[in-house]
């Protein structure tokens, strides 16, 4: 945890020597994520929306999925571009090289600083919803959390089995679009989904964890829906990481 | 120039694995718009223009119009400027501008037979009924001046590398322009008046929204003229800016 702070700090300083191109980043990757929620104002504008959900409840949803993208980018997602460009260049063999668990060692030499504007966004988006929505009660706010964390857990199983695509197929850049596509189904509401699609993205991609999760555990839902939802975020992950580990075992170095 | 192309083709080949991922992405963006959309649409026929079945007829064309015309030109320039590997380009016979040009046409060449095409065969099965056949020459038209459009304003972000380095969030924000404002999300219509009028005066309206609407026989074809005005606008200032950074420019190295 010591050397994870470390190295974050260290890449802050880094960015922070081209300070004023390190402010509009932030800047231009908090925007960028704004495109669901662009696209939720001009339908709330246009039409009634949707069924059973207002807009400040639109906004807490997509609030949320942006605070755990943003942590998960921010920290361990960036394990993605820099199997792209390690693989590519043949520099992955530097971090085998390292004295500590190569997944911690990888995570830690992607972490993202800009990805924090997301982060913050999302925080900013939430505390905005909450502010008119209100807060039911402290231990819905815990439970909510909770929620938050398995939808963590979720997005590492999405960065571990996207990197070692990439590791078997030496470089794509084009799976940011998928897992883009993707996390767009989690930012709307799930009712609005036949029940094959919300099936299919509960259990083989429990993508619906990240937000379904979280909401429904702050309105104290514990329904057998959420315990398969948690189980199935449990065992997504848990494969990634084998997975991950297979292919880095087999791994002969393809880059110069 | 045809050279070139054909090397940029055999290069692109190499990665194949970049079409695996956007095969699964696109079909996937539509079936969640469709479900959005049908949600909003189960409460009320139309919203201006567009009926459900022409607003989903609109996103396909939109898909496919996206693939065609993306770009990373912007991208590509500011690592090229960032890792100091842009000085062999100054040495090569043909200006970096069509250098960059030809790439692009190379690599969207392999973009329409391993992307569009198997994009255009599973539209077509998952979206059968909404299928609607269009103004194609037009489109095509307005289409290739899209794509140009697209590309000079990559081009141009591209340049600003010289005097800023590090322009990932310039790539960002022009992204976030043209997946907002370009028609990619939603159609330009559905904007209030004032705004979507604003946007026809701006290059990103001709990007997606003008060629897909074109298609649909939404808009009059005279706004292809838009395009090539905007063709010939950013040309000039893509041409201003690299002069401009060339002057500037200085390679240190090996």
């Amino acid at each position: 945890m010591i050397v994870a702070l470390k190295i974050l700090s260290m890449r802050i300083r880094e960015r922070m020597a081209y300070r004023v191109e390190f402010f509009i980043s932030l800047l231009a990757m908090f925007i960028t994520e704004l495109l669901p929620l662009f696209i939720t104002l001009i339908i709330y504008a246009n039409t009634t929306g949707f069924e059973g959900w207002t807009l400040h409840d639109i906004i807490l949803l997509q609030g949320t999925f942006l605070l755990v993208k943003g942590f998960a980018f921010a920290f361990f997602m960036g394990i993605i571009w820099n199997s792209n460009n390690k693989v590519r260049k043949g520099d992955f063999d530097q971090i085998l090289l390292k004295p500590k668990p190569v997944l911690l060692m990888f995570i830690y030499d992607s972490f993202d600083t800009e990805d924090i504007a997301k982060f913050i966004g999302g925080l900013g988006l939430i505390i905005y919803a909450f502010w008119h929505l209100g807060i039911s009660s402290p231990l819905s706010l815990m439970l909510y959390m909770l929620g938050i964390l398995l939808g963590i857990i979720f997005f590492l199983g999405v960065a571990l089995y996207v990197s070692a695509y990439i590791f078997s197929f030496v470089e794509s850049w084009s799976v940011y679009n998928l897992i883009t596509a993707i996390g767009m189904m989690a930012q709307y509401p799930s009712s609005i989904y036949p029940k094959f699609i919300v099936g299919f993205f509960s259990t083989a991609i429990p993508v619906f964890a990240v937000v379904t999760l979280p909401l429904g555990l702050y309105q104290y839902i514990f329904s057998t829906y959420f315990l398969f939802l948690i189980i199935n975020t449990f065992i997504f992950t848990g494969i990634a990481l084998w997975i991950w580990h297979y292919v880095i075992a087999r791994y002969t170095s393809s880059g110069g | 120039m045809f050279g070139i192309i054909r090397f940029f083709l055999k290069r692109a080949l190499a990665y194949r694995a970049e079409v695996i991922p956007s095969l699964i992405s696109h079909p996937i963006e539509l079936i969640l718009l469709y479900f959005v959309w049908n949600a909003i649409y189960s409460t009320q026929q139309s919203i201006g223009d567009f009926t459900f079945h022409i607003l989903i007829m609109y996103y396909i064309a939109a898909k496919i119009t996206e693939v065609l015309v993306d770009d990373n030109v912007g991208h590509d320039i500011g690592i090229l400027i960032r890792d100091g590997d842009f000085s062999p380009h100054l040495l090569k016979p043909i200006p970096f501008f069509f250098y960059q040009l030809y790439n692009k046409i190379g690599n969207r060449m392999i973009a329409l037979v391993l992307q569009v095409i198997p994009l255009i065969v599973v539209f077509t099965l998952l979206f059968y009924p909404y299928i609607i056949a269009g103004n194609v020459y037009l489109f095509l038209l307005s289409l290739l001046c899209a794509f140009y459009i697209r590309f000079t304003l990559g081009f141009i972000i591209g340049t600003l590398a010289f005097w800023f380095v590090n322009i990932r969030s310039f790539n960002w924000l022009i992204m976030f322009f043209v997946a907002l404002v370009s028609g990619t999300a939603i159609p330009l219509s559905f904007f209030p008046d004032a705004f979507y009028t604003f946007l026809l005066f701006t290059p990103f309206a001709y990007i997606i929204y003008v060629p897909v609407s074109i298609y649909l026989e939404h808009i009059s074809a005279y706004y292809i003229i838009g395009q090539m005005i905007w063709m010939i606008l950013l040309s000039i200032a893509s041409y201003i800016l690299y002069n401009m950074a060339i002057s500037r420019y200085e390679g240190v190295g090996q």
